[in-house]
């Protein structure tokens, strides 16, 4: 700092923070920033630091998190935390319109249509929520979708027995939260300044909290069937690869009857021992096989490969209800999900009139292998089933890949 | 270990060359001409910011289409955090992003490290700070070609960088880091001894030798600090070079000429590697890059320094023709040609940062005789799949197979660190083809190449180092050092064997983007198989045996054995040797039994019986029928139960044995319940004719052996059904039939199939496939 003040016309300062070596110094980089500034100023008006006056000052420290990266139109965040606990109206206005939306169903890109709001701008708010760790990013949630066990399945709920009642609680319809919160269970790895979960009260027996199995079928009625902890990690470990939520249903509705299937899910899609796998297809630029019995699959000989998986579960995005009498009869929070279901199953049944809505110049883009099936059925704005049947007509072999 | 896979990233911006002889500190050499400028000659860099920014333009929405600067997607990134701060909560740091906007654009934004913000933010923090910046800065940048070589770098003058990086003697050989802004500059410093030598005279042959062992032969891999079992045995290879070189040595007489005939002598050298790393990830990039990196350079140039004068010799060449090109007013670009042609030392400069900042190894040479292969070792697999919100690191290889399980000698857990001793049941899958791998051992020289050459001829995919060591005559310990050299050279990945028997999906982090690629060299290689798309397409079912795939003659199991292998490597290589790179990423497959199967859980539920927590045992009776149903209702009644733990836990409710080879006096019963439990039902079975295992084809006569198996084997199998060991692994591990075990494993319920009605009564294991 150059002045007249000074003796020598000039007055430099170097304020210095000791941390140790394995101290993370990267918090303390806005501290020093901030404290030279103050310091500055302070000199500047009065000679604070020339003159040796002491006071006293505040300061904090603010963790950094890592930037999360770029949202996605087809992710479906769900809230963490109760948001209205802490909005209020000084709250940004994009924020404050697509925050009701939020509730683990609809993607951004349908909230931000039901929001009216600015796509670009929804997806900003979310990552903000998301860096704040507000937020838990799913996958579109639909019965033609195929979830499998992660690596961390052994060391989460088939051992935590905590986790187990934690899941029931979660995922029991029989509790049927009238009012239900559509916020993810607790979160064990949610940024600890800001997580006033909700828990369920513990109002529940432990005993209590295992779903019932439906049918009260033979002999013994005395002492009603349950799913219990065992039984949840034996549903979950049933889940896999090639195998559509509907197949599974199918395979364990009686375990199931009392059991929020998308709940379910996204239980184990939060707590990481779970995941969806996605499809892909992929155009390999030679002709489509002619008399195969699928355009969209040339199995190996010998090999069924999964065209049977995915036509049929193709179905189930549409007829959501029928499959699902437990869900849909059960839960509280459903509503949602038949709304915006239906929004999309509307907009595409619109098209699916004409035949080729969608050019095969425009689908080919989508046709390299990196594009998942959420991501090209929400921005050509069709359902699962409708983009099968598409790839069925598309000129040249089309290859579906899992991963 | 972090649960974040990170991809690799150098972060390195420039080298810059220090020495200071009595004359004063002298910059002599940095590359790249012009760190942090846009057209500077840094691939990586650029690809990187390229990269990004495009990423950002794709999503059009968070990038908000700014002006086509370049540096949209970081600003814009930036301004969406400091919105944040007024929107949501008061927790951001508000005046972190002003200031940023302000004095440091882009400084202490996250973690994104906006090259070019670096480059603005350290040029106007210079400003403000010292006032030596000049106003030139950005005329430097652009107008590099014109400019005056040597004046300024990252904005400063040369002379300032001379001082600064100059340290004074408390630092030699320690580690020296500076930060400016958001670059870090890091060093090992070496000074002159007070004899004027620059190494200690005594046992120098040996010492000196070690210090920087390194590998000259471009394939050797030991770090002086790291597992000594493996030094130990790459001790004799260590000692042939140690002699070439100390020979030598003996022959120049070290420091003798430097001392007497020069006016002025060098009394410290400093190779400063500039670095920007994001400032999450500050501590593990800077140590990554110095432990790998820096310090074995540096001993590299100490070494030949103290026996050749090298570092001081190459310094004053430098110098001299620097001084030239001054005169001539040559352009930067054209001096830094120049001198990386001319002087070894430049050029060793210029390959690792090159190779480095590009994540390969660097493979440099000082001259004819010292030479050594430097890099960061990558990560090479990652037991998290990646969610919608971390970073994705496509094309890393997934799996759990070389974690450490309960079934692994808690002492030896020989796989913790990936190079260090491979544990005997893994397999090498070479990531480049043998002829390729044996032809550059060859020309590598090196102690090690006849012994890497005779293993890589008799090493398989599908055979563990055991197995290999049996057949082979080669010792295990010998398979596994060369094996883990193998590994740590990029060369090659320790696997699980293959086998087709076992399950194989793509895998979730598999990079299709490389897809096309991949597919061509597929088809190079494996010209009579399916292609991969379809390959791939195959595999994205439900999961089965791999053998199912492919109609097996006897003839085409190999083949297909050996396409699977490529496969794997494919998908787990993350960018090796470029070439499998390619493939590499490709299509990961290798959902191996490592993965996919793996880690059954067998857990064991445990069922029990009777009744009450403990008392189940006595009330059998009724247990029988039900019996162990690790499961499931269906046996209602009571027995399931037993709920070991908690005794408060109602006894319909089932419970697992998490640790069999670990269980509890009451656990005990109950697993010797189960036991007893099985053997009757096997013998009723027996009695009735019934095979209940559709999969007994062979089965009715074998069932009767399956009895008496099974006791044999329930103990040894037992300590694997912890959730964490993969079924895959019983009969590698125990040198069992694979068909036999899985007669067993079926038994127990569990079965690969969707057990059947019988197999769910008498399930005791719960298993699970995860990918």
């Amino acid at each position: 700092m150059k002045s007249q003040r000074y003796d020598r016309n000039e007055f430099i300062f170097n304020f210095c923070l000791v941390l140790s070596e394995e101290e993370d110094f990267s918090t303390y980089k806005s501290v020093v920033q901030k404290l030279a500034d103050l310091l500055r100023g302070l000199e500047e008006q009065s000679g604070f630091l020339s003159r040796d006056h002491s006071r006293s000052g505040e300061g904090k420290l603010f963790p950094i998190y890592p930037a999360p990266p770029p949202v996605k139109a087809w992710q479906v965040p769900l809230f963490t935390v109760r948001y209205q606990k802490f909005m209020d109206e000084n709250w940004d206005l994009t924020m404050q319109r697509i925050v009701p939306h939020i509730n683990g169903v609809n993607s951004i890109r349908i909230i931000s249509i039901l929001a009216d709001t600015d796509f670009s701008l929804t997806c900003r708010a979310i990552r903000h929520l998301l860096y704040y760790g507000c937020l838990f990013l799913l996958d579109i949630f639909s019965f033609s979708a195929i979830y499998a066990p992660t690596a961390q399945f052994s060391s989460t709920i088939a051992s935590d027995e905590a986790m187990q009642q934690e899941c029931a609680r979660y995922v029991n319809t029989t509790f049927a939260p009238s009012t239900i919160p559509n916020t993810a269970p607790p979160l064990s790895p949610s940024r600890p300044d800001l997580s006033p979960m909700h828990t369920n009260p513990p109002r529940f027996d432990p005993h209590d909290v295992w779903p019932p199995i439906s049918d009260p079928s033979p002999e013994d009625t005395e002492s009603p069937a349950v799913v219990d902890g065992i039984g949840i990690v034996e549903l979950y470990a049933s889940l896999k690869q090639g195998q559509s939520l509907k197949q599974w249903y199918l395979q364990h509705s009686r375990e199931l009857a009392y059991i929020d299937i998308r709940r379910f899910i996204t239980f184990g899609i939060i707590k990481g021992f779970l995941y969806r796998v996605h499809k892909y297809a992929y155009a390999t630029g030679l002709p489509a096989p002619v008399l195969k019995s699928t355009p969209t699959h040339t199995p190996l000989p010998g090999s069924t490969a999964t065209t049977p998986h995915t036509r049929s579960s193709s179905r189930a995005r549409t007829t959501v209800t029928p499959n699902t009498p437990s869900t849909a009869s059960s839960v509280g929070d459903e509503a949602p999900i038949s709304a915006s279901r239906s929004r999309s199953v509307d907009s595409g049944s619109d098209e699916e009139g004409e035949e080729e809505v969608v050019d095969d110049r425009t689908l080919a883009k989508y046709l390299d292998g990196l594009h998942c099936f959420d991501q090209i059925c929400t921005e050509l704005e069709i359902s699962e089933k409708e983009l099968t049947e598409r790839l069925k007509r598309f000129p040249g072999e089309v290859l579906i890949l899992h991963r | 270990m972090s649960s974040i896979a990170r991809p690799p990233d150098p972060c390195l911006v420039a080298i810059i060359l220090i020495v200071r002889s009595r004359a004063g500190p002298r910059l002599v050499f940095h590359y790249p001409p012009n760190p942090l400028s846009e057209n500077g000659l840094r691939p990586t860099m650029k690809g990187r910011r390229i990269s990004r920014t495009r990423s950002g333009l794709n999503k059009g929405y968070d990038s908000d289409f700014t002006d086509a600067s370049g540096t949209t997607s970081d600003e814009d990134e930036e301004e969406n955090h400091q919105g944040g701060s007024g929107v949501s909560t008061a927790h951001r740091p508000s005046n972190f992003s002003l200031d940023d906007a302000s004095s440091s654009p882009g400084g202490t934004d996250l973690q994104r490290p906006g090259r070019i913000h670096k480059k603005r933010g350290g040029n106007s923090d210079v400003e403000d700070e010292s006032g030596v910046a000049s106003d030139r800065q950005e005329g430097d940048v652009s107008g590099a070609e014109l400019r005056e070589p040597g004046e300024s770098l990252l904005g400063l003058q040369m002379d300032v960088w001379e001082k600064f990086l100059s340290p004074s003697r408390a630092w030699h050989k320690r580690r020296f880091e500076v930060g400016i802004n958001d670059l870090a500059f890091v060093g090992w410093p070496v000074f002159v001894r007070e004899d004027g030598s620059w190494r200690k005279q005594r046992r120098k042959k040996k010492k000196a030798s070690r210090e920087w062992e390194g590998g000259e032969l471009g394939h050797n891999e030991m770090e002086d600090d790291q597992d000594e079992a493996i030094e130990e045995s790459a001790e004799s290879h260590d000692m042939t070079d140690s002699k070439q070189t100390t020979s030598l040595d003996a022959g120049t007489a070290p420091s003798a000429p430097r001392d007497s005939d020069d006016k002025d002598a060098m009394t410290m050298f400093n190779v400063v590697f500039v670095l920007d790393p994001p400032l999450l990830e500050y501590p593990i990039r800077v140590r990554e890059i110095y432990d790998n990196i820096i310090k074995k350079f540096t001993k590299a140039l100490k070494w030949e320094q103290a026996r050749t004068d090298y570092v001081w010799g190459e310094s004053q060449h430098i110098l001299h023709i620097k001084e030239i090109a001054r005169e001539k007013r040559s352009s930067v670009n054209n001096l830094h040609a120049e001198l990386i042609s001319q002087s070894s030392l430049a050029k060793a400069i210029y390959t690792v940062y090159t190779s480095i900042s590009a994540s390969k190894i660097a493979s440099v040479s000082l001259n004819k005789d010292v030479s050594i292969s430097l890099q960061i070792p990558p990560l090479t697999s990652t037991p998290y799949v990646s969610g919608p919100s971390d970073k994705a690191c496509p094309g890393l290889w997934l799996t759990t197979a070389d974690s450490v399980t309960p079934a692994d000698d808690p002492v030896a857990d020989e796989n913790s660190s990936p190079h260090q001793v491979l544990a005997k049941h893994f397999a090498l899958l070479l990531l480049d083809n043998e002829a390729t791998i044996r032809k550059d051992i060859e020309a590598s020289g090196g102690a090690l190449a006849p012994a890497l050459g005779h293993y890589i001829r008799c090493s398989k995919p599908t055979k563990s180092f055991a197995q290999i060591s049996a057949t082979s005559g080669i010792s295990l310990s010998t398979i596994q050092m060369l094996a883990s050299h193998l590994v740590y050279w990029r060369r090659a990945r320790a696997i699980p064997p293959l086998h087709q028997r076992d399950t194989y999906i793509v895998s979730p982090n598999c990079d299709l983007s490389k897809l096309e690629v991949a597919t061509a060299a597929y088809q190079a290689a494996f010209p009579t198989l399916p292609s991969l798309p379809k390959m791939l397409s195959a595999l994205s079912g439900t999961p089965r045996p791999y053998g199912s795939f492919i109609p097996t003659s006897n003839i085409l199991q190999d083949q297909s054995i050996t396409g699977d292998q490529e496969d794997c490597r494919d998908g787990s290589s993350e960018g090796r040797s470029r070439q499998v790179s390619g493939r590499a990423r490709s299509t990961l497959i290798p959902s191996d039994r490592g993965k996919t199967d793996p880690r059954q859980k067998e857990q064991e539920s445990v069922d029990d019986a009777a009744s009450s927590s403990s008392s189940s045992l006595a009330s059998q009776g009724s247990g029988d029928e039900t019996p162990m149903p690790g499961g499931r209702d269906k046996e209602s009644e009571m027995h399931m139960t037993h709920s070991i733990l908690d005794k408060n836990i109602s006894l319909r409710t089932t419970s697992l044995i998490l640790m069999p080879h670990r269980a509890s006096p009451i656990e005990s019963r109950w697993l010797e319940e189960i036991l007893a439990r099985l053997s009757e039902t096997l013998e009723s079975d027996q009695q009735l004719g019934a095979t209940p295992n559709s999969d007994g084809a062979a089965g009715d006569l074998e069932e009767a052996g399956l009895q008496a198996s099974l006791k044999k084997y329930w103990p040894t199998f037992i300590k694997y059904f912890n959730g964490y060991d993969a079924l895959e692994k019983i009969p590698v591990r125990e040198s069992l039939k694979r068909r036999f075990v899985w007669q067993i494993l079926n038994r127990l319920g569990a079965g690969q199939q969707p057990s059947s009605e019988v197999d769910r009564g008498e399930s005791v294991l719960v298993s699970v496939r995860h990918w």
